[in-house]
Order: structure tokens, then C-alpha cells, then sequence
């Protein structure tokens, strides 16, 4: 009986198990090709979406780069790591977000080598605008670094240094020379670890990051609303450990990773230091660097405390290179055009001026680089004639952009639709311009 | 999932049928099968209240338009109450419905609603009135008769002028 029950009931569970298998082997033997509409090829994999294909395109580019950057950064740990499969999720038109909520924006499977990530959406475009990550690279960034990095199990069996890898490489860019940088810091990842800093106090610190480098997988990722902060701890114990070390950012990282679990819990003590100096104190540090000025500037713009000083004297600096115009106007744009500059009345009126010099005589790239950064801003009346010439330009986007920044700095009713200054009737945008120099005339 | 079920009670019902009235035994039968379809029936109308509440519009006071722009409206929406954090996308699509805003701008004729913002306020006993929720949607690219559902965010820390697609 026991053997023949037996027989029967291990048959019965053989058939489950066997079907229980080919259906989760079935997307592998089908291929994503089953499940998705569209296939790119990439220089890491084939990319399926069933989403937008432009944006997949936009990906498909981005990934030739990402993956240059990575393997030239980190030539030993990413020699013979094979191809991925990436999923482009579809965003989700029916949304809801909730304040402060955490969500996954992407994952990465070694066992798979498959990535999966979501697109920014227009909420992640408004909501994420002041975070440094305005062509929504970070997400991907981050995935791929997983994959090029899982292939070193002394990566793969530490989840805090798995994750502080990936974030320290996620917010890296090509620079204007198009070249991979890595940037010096964080700024996200400080501002939080800080946060966490003074929350806890320095032995509760030091006792919470002791906890984080000996997590389980499922004690680092546990659903506890502590995620990030356990992210950022783990991203400054790296960065303050590979600051410590010499060489080539890879030789820093190897030597990092040699560490036993002693000798990095013994420098917690450094990390502290490492992050309590202020983001600020960091940026104006940079800020004297030709590597990162471009990037200091850029990030310290998104802040609300600015010195408003140095950054328009390190603007200066980089507009004596030629390559840098439109991204130094934009910045500049930025920088005038907001309350708490720190800047005098007479500096702001001198570099006004120079911003409409720009919109009337500048190159089609600074202007256009103008008009997008204008912000919302009361006080640029003077701005308003120029923006409206710019309204009849030959360039179907820089009218848009134009048309754009004219709603931010005036209370004037207009037309907003890009569709509309793109490629509507010449009659029906002469009607909206006249009605704009009328109401000039008017104030 | 209670609409589902409802059929499968509904075909309870023949087998009361099927019982002839006449003896004590088959009265009592008949009288449990009564309480047994009775009971049955509850359970779906129970089901179709229960619906109702949960699917009960936000009580509105009151709407107000706030727009700058030509082709963008902005609603200020004051709430009596709290609602579920469906409701507020269903709000505002009927709203769209209703005033025909996909086909027309009550402002300005000709010009097409580009952008709708709808801010979801609510006055909470003595507090001051804090917005609870934002819905944006957007004319489609697709098919720009129809707008689509950007997202809904439900919370109050963001600024208001940060509210700004553009």
C-alpha cells in the first residue's frame, strides 16, 4: 500500500512538478517574444517593450554608452560578463502615488541575467524634477551595473555592497566632451545618510550601518519603509572606504571589497566624518575642480541654499570654453531668475540684460537653452518682449519652448499646447502674437 | 466578483421549484428551502449595497476654476469628506464627461483643453483647508480627441506651484 500510495502520489507530484516547470520554462522556450510587441537590438541584449517604441529607442542608444562607460571603469569585474534581456515596463496610465511611497522602479535577476525597469513618467517629471537625474537614466543605470558586477560572488554575496556599487555608478554621465564620468558624490544618497545621521545620534549610527553590512537578503530588502535610508548608508560606507584608497576607481572598489566585515565595521567611525560636513560645504569643494565643476554647478542648482556668488563666478570660468554656451546660459537662466540667489539687485539686473542680449542675438541652441530654463519667476518682465519676438521664429521648438516660458514669468492668458506652436496655422499663431504685443502695448 | 456570483444563486431557485406543495414533510422542505433561497438572495443584495457605498461619488461643495492659461484648466475641488483613493480619478473623469471638455473650452472657443489639473481640498473640523489630492490629465498624442489619465497623487507636501507640467 505505502509503496503504491507512495508510487501514486510521487507520479501525481512528478506530472505537478512537471508542469509546474515548463510553465515557468515556457517563457524561456517561447522567448519574451510571446509576451512583448516590440525587440531592439542593444549593445547588452535584446530590449522588449510593449510600450512606446521611441522611448525604447531613446534606451537602445543610451545603453551602447552605459555599457562602454561601465566595462571602461571596470575592466577586471566586467571582462566575460555575457548579455542581458531588458524589459521595458509600460507606464501606467491609471497611477496613483502616494506621498512619501516607496516603489520599485526596476530589478535585476543574475540567475535570469534579466533586467526590468519603468520608464519616468510625466508624475516622476514634475515629482523627481529637483532630483539629478533629469533624462531618467538612474533606474537603468543602476540595473545594468548589477548585471555587469554579479558575475564577482564577493559582490554577489554582500547585498549593502551590491546596492552601494550600483548606486554609486547609477548617477554617472557623458560629459559635453562625451566622455563617461562617474560623479564624486552622491548627493541624494549624502543628503540622506546625513538624515539618518541625525536622527540616530553617532552610536545608534554606527550600531544601524554594523547591522547593514551582516543583512540577509531578506533583512536588507524587508518591506520596513527603511530601504533607502539602508541604501544610503551602504552607498556612503563605499564611498567614504573608496575615497580612502589609491588607484584607478576600479583598483579602489577591488581594494574595498577585500575588506573583511571587521575591518569595515572599525571605519564606520570614518564614514561619520566623511558625511558631516554639509552638501554645500561638498559642492563649493568642486566647484574649484575642472573635472566636476560642470557637475557641481548642475547639482547645486537643484538645492534651495545657494551661493549664488561662486556659482555664477564658476559659470564665468566655464563660459570661456565655446563648447559650453548653451548649458552655461541655461544655468545661468537658473540662477538669475530665482528668489534666494544671494546675488545683489545690480548683478541680477547686469546679467538680465545679458540674457536677452542672448535671446535676441544668441545662437538657435542658447536660446532654445534660454527658454527651457526659464523658470516660474515674477519679476523677468523685461524678459517678455524677447520671448514674444522668439514666438515667430522659423524654429517650430524654440516657438514652443518660447511659448512656454512666457506662461512661467507672465499672467497673460496663452496657448501652452506644444502641438500648437509646432505646427498649427501661421494664421492662427499670428492671431495669438498679436493679442500678446497688444497686451504689451497695453502694460 | 459579487456580480459573478449572482447567477449561481439565481439557478437555486428551480430547485424550489421543483417541489410540489402538499405534505407536512414537503412543507417543511419547502419552508427551509424558502429560508435557504432567501438567505441566498441576501447575500447577493447585501453584495450590490455594500457596491453602492464604496462606489459613492466624493460629496463636493464645491468647484472652482483657477486657471492661467488658455488650453489649461485648474480646478480647485473642496471635499465635505475624505474618499477613497480611486474616487478622485473617476471624479474627474466624470467632471470631463460632463462639462464635454475632451470636445470643448467653455473660455475660449476654438482653442482645445490641452491640460486639466484638478486639486482635491479638504477642511478637516478646525483645521485649515489642506489639498489631499491632484489629478493631471493630459490631451492624448495618439488620439488627440481623447485625454489621458497622467497620475493621481494623493498627499499634501508638494507646493502648489510645483505643479507645473511645463
Amino acid at each position: 500500500m505505502i509503496p503504491r500510495c507512495f508510487s501514486r502520489s510521487s507520479t501525481r507530484s512528478g506530472r505537478w512538478l512537471a508542469t509546474g516547470l515548463l510553465v515557468m520554462l515556457l517563457p524561456s522556450i517561447c522567448g519574451c517574444g510571446a509576451f512583448y510587441k516590440h525587440r531592439l537590438e542593444t549593445p547588452v541584449g535584446p530590449l522588449w517593450t510593449n510600450g512606446n517604441i521611441e522611448t525604447a529607442r531613446r534606451y537602445q542608444k543610451d545603453l551602447g554608452w552605459m555599457k562602454a562607460g561601465l566595462c571602461e571603469r571596470l575592466p577586471i569585474i566586467t571582462t566575460g560578463v555575457g548579455s542581458a534581456s531588458i524589459l521595458l515596463k509600460t507606464e501606467d496610465r491609471n497611477r496613483i502615488i502616494r506621498e512619501d511611497e516607496i516603489r520599485t522602479a526596476g530589478w535585476y535577476n543574475h540567475a535570469l541575467s534579466l533586467i526590468q525597469f519603468t520608464p519616468s513618467s510625466p508624475a516622476d517629471r514634475i515629482l523627481l524634477q529637483r532630483q539629478p537625474d533629469p533624462l531618467g537614466h538612474r533606474t537603468l543605470l543602476h540595473e545594468l551595473t548589477h548585471h555587469y558586477t554579479a558575475g564577482d560572488s564577493r559582490i554577489r554575496s554582500k547585498w549593502w555592497l551590491t546596492e552601494a556599487i550600483s548606486c554609486s555608478m547609477e548617477s554617472s554621465f557623458l560629459d559635453h566632451l562625451g566622455q563617461f564620468q562617474v560623479p564624486p558624490l552622491h548627493p541624494l544618497q549624502y543628503r540622506k545618510a546625513r538624515e539618518v545621521l541625525s536622527d540616530l545620534g553617532r552610536a545608534r549610527f554606527t550600531e544601524y550601518a554594523e547591522e547593514i553590512v551582516s543583512e540577509s537578503w531578506l533583512g536588507f530588502y524587508r518591506n520596513d519603509g527603511e530601504i533607502p535610508a539602508r541604501y544610503a548608508i551602504s552607498w556612503a560606507i563605499l564611498w567614504t572606504l573608496q575615497e580612502q584608497m589609491s588607484g584607478t576607481h576600479e583598483t579602489r572598489l577591488l581594494a574595498v571589497i577585500g575588506l573583511k566585515k571587521d575591518q569595515i565595521v572599525a571605519r564606520i567611525p570614518d564614514v561619520i566624518e566623511a558625511i558631516t560636513p554639509s552638501l554645500t560645504t561638498q559642492y563649493r569643494r568642486y566647484l574649484d575642480s575642472d573635472r566636476y565643476r560642470r557637475w557641481a554647478i548642475d547639482q547645486w542648482l537643484l538645492d534651495d541654499r545657494i551661493d549664488g556668488r561662486a556659482i555664477l563666478a564658476a559659470i564665468e570660468v566655464e563660459m570661456l570654453d565655446s563648447l559650453a554656451s548653451a548649458w552655461a546660459w541655461s544655468c545661468t537662466t537658473n540662477l538669475i531668475l530665482r528668489t534666494r540667489s544671494r546675488l545683489d539687485r545690480n548683478t541680477r539686473s547686469e546679467w538680465q540684460q545679458r540674457i536677452i542680449e542672448q535671446l535676441e542675438s544668441g545662437t538657435m541652441e542658447v536660446r532654445q537653452a534660454i527658454c527651457t530654463a526659464i523658470p516660474e519667476y515674477r519679476w523677468a518682465d523685461q524678459l517678455i518682449p524677447a520671448l514674444i519676438e522668439l514666438l515667430e521664429t522659423d524654429r517650430a521648438e524654440l516657438r514652443a519652448a518660447a511659448a512656454a516660458a512666457l506662461s512661467r514669468i507672465s499672467q497673460h492668458p496663452t496657448i501652452v499646447n506644444p502641438a500648437f506652436w509646432i505646427s498649427a496655422a501661421e494664421s492662427d499663431r499670428s492671431r495669438e502674437i498679436g493679442e500678446w504685443r497688444s497686451w504689451l502695448g497695453e502694460n | 466578483m459579487s456580480l459573478e456570483s449572482y447567477p449561481a444563486q439565481i439557478s437555486a431557485r428551480p430547485c424550489l421549484k421543483s417541489v410540489s406543495p402538499g405534505s407536512p414533510i414537503l412543507h417543511q422542505k419547502l419552508r427551509t428551502h424558502l429560508y435557504i433561497g432567501l438567505l441566498l438572495l441576501s447575500v447577493p443584495l447585501l453584495g450590490l449595497i455594500g457596491c453602492t457605498t464604496t462606489m459613492l461619488r466624493p460629496e463636493v461643495i464645491d468647484v472652482s476654476e483657477i486657471s492661467r492659461e488658455k488650453d489649461v484648466k485648474t480646478f480647485m475641488v473642496s471635499l465635505k469628506k475624505v474618499v477613497p483613493r480611486q474616487q478622485f480619478q473617476q471624479w474627474t473623469k466624470d467632471h470631463i464627461e460632463q462639462n464635454r471638455l475632451e470636445i470643448e473650452n467653455p473660455d475660449h472657443e476654438n482653442i482645445p483643453i490641452f491640460e486639466l489639473h484638478y486639486h482635491f481640498v479638504h477642511r478637516s473640523g478646525r483645521f485649515r483647508t489642506r489639498r489631499i489630492a491632484y489629478v493631471m490629465w493630459r490631451r492624448s498624442e495618439e488620439n488627440p480627441a481623447r485625454f489621458e489619465h497622467q497620475f493621481t497623487y494623493l498627499g499634501s507636501g508638494i507646493p502648489m506651484q510645483f505643479w507645473r507640467s511645463r
